[in-house]
């Protein structure tokens, strides 16, 4: 079955190839400004258990389905809460993958996080903490939360920011993340990895060209495990390693597929495949360059959401 | 003989080398790609000043600043009298209100002159530029004439162009709450900003900015400080998330008392 799949990828790849962009010297181009935003989810949910894949009325209805529960957050929020982001904030894929895919997760083919049972148990419970709290101190709410990180990866993982520019060198190319203005600056020279001892948020990349296909492999991870974050499979950690590989298929796309690799949290490498186009109208999100996503210097929840907490405990003593 | 020798070596350094020498990109144009530092102390203060003690209540040697000539053109920066009034309070409580000190993304052109390193990354119609510092960049555009920033930023919005071996970038739509260095030297929201590249020699890049802003300046000025290329072969930027290090600062106060308190 993955076979199948990469006999077929490959066979796109290789008829495609001839209408790719090059760069001066000759490999690949893959500048531009990319999303991967889709509706179609990282793991394959349970409802769907059982199915390959989509029909093109299903694509539809599950996009009529989004679009009404985006709608509904436009409405005030109930009493006593302060709401959320609405669509003027929120800028999420609003399209399924047009290949029918159940999930973005192509390897094991169940497409779901092949945890351990004891990293699937605490993943379980850090994403029941997520939003409920909790909040005694800034280190309790989540990395992204704190303007600091999602972990590494170009996979649609938010209902914004999900863009990315490449530039491209001879030795070098650079992925600037919209979101949380994280850039990846990744040698393409050859050069040793760094010691582990000076672990990096985002691992420690480096590429190489495989034919007409740029793998980037991230090892060297810091060490951020004692930080909250809400999907733990992304926590900065030793012995993580990401590998990533972008083909560019033709002018609007290029085939995006990473593994994760981590033997202390999953019992097999897995795969995901989300595919990266510059036409982001197709998938329904604002079109047009990246913006400036000044997380931190906005950061207005973060110290009202422990003002909250330090009023609610407040009440709480006044009332016994 | 001594004499000659230091007035050959003031010849080469003082000089940008041959333009046909100059490292050059697969478009013809100088090649700024690499990484690159200032080494004045124009991040302490951009203005000539001796060395001071401080900020805090019992400073120690690593709190105070180093001397330094000053980057600024003619010496002094043309404010409106309030404005240096302004700057002066800046200084006082430069511990408490220098945004930089919060993580914040410290604009254009300080991001340039901190003493941290930056990369440039050079194509054909952009370039872009990685800051160590708080994980900023630019993304300087060559090849949008008109396009209006779509909202200001606090490292403004680049378009860029060669005029010869020079790249011109014009900055604009910054925000008016960054500093230009650690002394409170200050702009407002109406900056702008035209910062001029140079690559005098394969390791030396000049920077130069004009800045205009008629809130608080009398006149436009300018800076002028090298940037140094790291030669190390195997160099690269490395993380300064700093948000993970200003949070106790910046909310500690919001934290619960510990039960044992």
């Amino acid at each position: 079955m993955n076979k199948l799949l990469g006999l077929v990828l490959g066979l796109t790849v290789s008829s495609a190839m001839a209408e790719a962009p090059r760069t001066p010297w000759g490999t690949p181009d893959l500048q531009g400004i990319w999303t991967t935003a889709t509706l179609t989810p990282l793991e394959r949910p349970d409802a769907l258990a059982d199915k390959e894949s989509l029909t093109e009325e299903e694509r539809a209805a599950l996009e009529t389905q989004a679009e009404a529960r985006w709608q509904a957050m436009e409405e005030a929020p109930p009493p006593g809460s302060v709401g959320g982001y609405n669509r003027e904030w929120l800028d999420p894929g609003m399209k399924a993958l047009s290949d029918g895919r159940v999930a973005l997760i192509v390897d094991p083919p169940d497409g779901r996080i092949p945890w351990r049972p004891e990293a699937k148990a605490a993943s379980d419970a850090q994403r029941a903490r997520y939003g409920v709290g909790p909040f005694d101190t800034y280190a309790d709410l989540d990395t992204g939360e704190r303007c600091l990180s999602d972990g590494v990866t170009m996979a649609p993982l938010q209902p914004y920011n999900m863009n990315f520019q490449i530039f491209q060198t001879e030795d070098h190319l650079v992925i600037n993340h919209e979101m949380y203005h994280e850039y990846r600056i990744i040698p393409l020279d050859g050069r040793p990895s760094i010691p582990q001892a000076v672990g990096q948020w985002l691992g420690d990349a480096r590429g190489r060209w495989d034919d007409d296909t740029l793998v980037i492999e991230s090892g060297g991870f810091a060490d951020k495990r004692d930080y909250y974050w809400a999907w733990p499979w992304r926590a900065a950690r030793p012995g993580l390693k990401i590998t990533e590989r972008l083909t560019r298929i033709d002018e609007t796309t290029i085939d995006y597929v990473f593994t994760v690799e981590d033997s202390a949290s999953f019992t097999q490498p897995w795969t995901v495949s989300a595919p990266m186009t510059t036409d982001q109208a197709s998938r329904g999100v604002t079109a047009g360059p990246l913006f400036e996503y000044a997380c931190h210097e906005g950061n207005y929840a973060l110290p009202n959401v422990l003002r909250g907490a330090r009023l609610a405990e407040e009440l709480a003593a006044q009332g016994d | 003989m001594n004499r000659l020798i230091l007035f050959i070596c003031a010849c080469l350094i003082g000089n940008a080398v041959d333009a046909a020498e100059l490292p050059r990109d697969a478009w013809g144009k100088p090649d700024m790609n690499g990484i690159w530092q200032a080494q004045s102390s124009a991040h302490l203060n951009i203005e000539p000043h001796p060395a001071y003690a401080g900020p805090g209540d019992k400073p120690d040697a690593f709190a105070a600043a180093r001397g330094g000539l000053g980057i600024v053109k003619g010496g002094m920066i043309p404010y409106q009298p309030a404005a240096r009034e302004q700057q002066r309070k800046n200084f006082e409580s430069r511990e408490q209100l220098d945004p930089a000190r919060q993580c914040f993304m410290p604009g254009v052109p300080r991001a340039n002159y901190m003493p941290y390193p930056l990369q440039v990354v050079q194509t054909v119609d952009h370039v872009f530029i990685a800051y160590e510092f708080a994980q900023a960049s630019r993304t300087i555009y060559l090849d949008k004439e008109g396009f209006d920033a779509p909202v200001d930023t606090w490292m403004g919005h680049s378009l860029g162009r060669w005029e010869g071996d020079t790249l011109v970038v014009d900055v604009t739509a910054q925000v008016g709450d960054t500093w230009l260095d650690r002394a409170g030297n200050h702009h407002s929201a109406a900056l702008v900003v035209e910062e001029r590249y140079t690559l005098e020699t394969p390791h030396h890049l000049r920077y130069e900015a004009t800045l205009t802003d008629p809130a608080v300046y009398t006149k436009p000025w300018s800076v002028s400080v090298l940037l140094y290329k790291n030669m190390d072969a195997n160099a690269q930027l490395l993380d300064f998330k700093c948000v993970e290090f200003v949070e106790e600062r910046m909310y500690g106060h919001l934290s619960k008392e510990s039960e044992d308190e």
